[in-house]
């Protein structure tokens, strides 16, 4: 599950050793946006050792390198893949501005030589791509399907707005078909597509308003700034109790199903197919549950 | 004379000052913050120094709570900066 994805800056102690303890599906290390570029030495060190050396309860870990434009990203990637090495958690790269599909095979690439070099299993490394130009956007399908690598998509936020030619609303209506596109590409290359962080970190409402909608469009997650946005994000992912037992229900007797030889069958009334399975098996995963164990 | 510094006074950080030494007077650390940590604090600095062979300088650890993996990256962010000061 990628419900929520907190950001935590690369080059604060405090908060790269407790972030996991609020409990987000996922931790990103930034080493880009929240480190000032003459700290980016430090941060990288902190975040290397940080990572080598601790656990992270049941977090997802990746880290935020800086752009394949800058001068710091392969030596983010050498830290990156040092504590990979003694840490295998440590397994999400995410690709600030990935403008096309050359670029994230020039970041494949460079990812295969590092799990060469600290021998990891090639493919160890996947990447997460932040789509941050109305180019990148356009491009989509093209960037999600350049690598086997690529697991996800996330439309960029103020970088984005710049390159629309607007500034970001509080409702963000003017990436509404942002969204529609990524979410479009996303799902026929095979990724997750999860949602840019609500900015304004002390509006849970309208964070909660916003995370709905990108629910109903889709989505699978969203980026988180503050630890107070976690519990709202995850409230509104989780399936009702009502949707818990129909989708036990539909599972079960499809199970049941199979193992009667039987091509289809009936729940409350309706036929159940193989998409409202699969979309029940789905939605039981985002309950905390197993599906294959909910059948026994 | 050369200096570096790295880390921050934030709570969980510490501040790492390196400063040049004349030759052949070894290291020396003064530690304000968390006295009472003095001797894992010694013992730290010591082995970081030792791993980057670096001599001759005062080493100024401003603690406010750092792990020690916390201290560990800011001394060798502060060895690192300190070796391509050219001053």
């Amino acid at each position: 599950m990628r419900r929520t994805m907190m950001y935590l800056p690369g080059n604060n102690p405090n908060m790269l050793l407790k972030g996991y303890l609020f409990r987000p599906d996922g931790l990103i290390f930034d080493l880009e946006d929240a480190v000032s570029a003459n700290q980016k030495d430090a941060a990288r060190i902190l975040v290397r050792n940080v990572l080598s050396s601790q656990s992270f309860g049941d977090c997802e870990v990746s880290v935020r390198i800086n752009a394949l434009d800058t001068e710091f990203w392969r030596d983010d990637l050498c830290a990156v893949g040092a504590a990979a090495a003694i840490n295998r958690r440590v397994n999400g790269i995410r690709m600030p501005k990935a403008e096309s599909k050359e670029s994230v095979i020039a970041l494949d690439d460079t990812l295969s030589e590092l799990e060469d070099k600290n021998s990891l299993p090639q493919g160890h490394f996947k990447i997460f791509c932040l789509l941050e130009s109305a180019n990148a956007v356009w491009k989509a399908y093209d960037i999600a399907t350049a690598s086997r690598r690529v697991t996800g998509l996330t439309p960029g936020g103020e970088d984005l707005a710049a390159d629309l030619r607007t500034t970001r609303s509080r409702e963000e209506s003017e990436l509404d078909w942002i969204r529609k596109m990524i979410l479009v590409a996303g799902r026929a290359a095979g990724v997750d597509v999860l949602d840019a962080a609500y900015p304004l970190i002390h509006d849970l409402e309208g964070l909660k308003k916003q995370t709905e909608g990108i629910r109903q469009l889709g989505f699978d997650g969203k980026s988180v700034l503050h630890p107070s946005q976690i519990q709202v994000i995850h409230d509104v992912f989780t399936p009702s109790a009502t949707d818990i037992e129909k989708s036990l229900r539909i599972v079960r007797a499809a199970a049941e199903a199979t193992k009667n030889g039987q091509g289809a069958v009936a729940v409350d009334g309706r036929l159940v197919d193989v998409p409202v399975i699969k979309r029940a098996m789905y939605l039981l995963t985002l309950a905390g549950l197993d599906a294959e164990e909910a059948v026994l | 004379m050369k200096k570096a510094l790295a880390g921050t006074l934030e709570s969980s950080d510490c501040c790492v000052t390196l400063t040049e030494k004349n030759l052949g007077s070894g290291l020396s650390l003064t530690v304000s913050g968390t006295e009472r940590f003095m001797s894992a604090i010694t013992e730290t600095v010591g082995d970081v120094a030792g791993s980057f062979g670096i001599s001759d300088v005062d080493i100024f650890v401003q603690d406010r709570g750092a792990l020690d993996v916390v201290l560990r990256s800011r001394l060798e962010a502060a060895i690192l900066r300190y070796e391509t000061d050219e001053a």
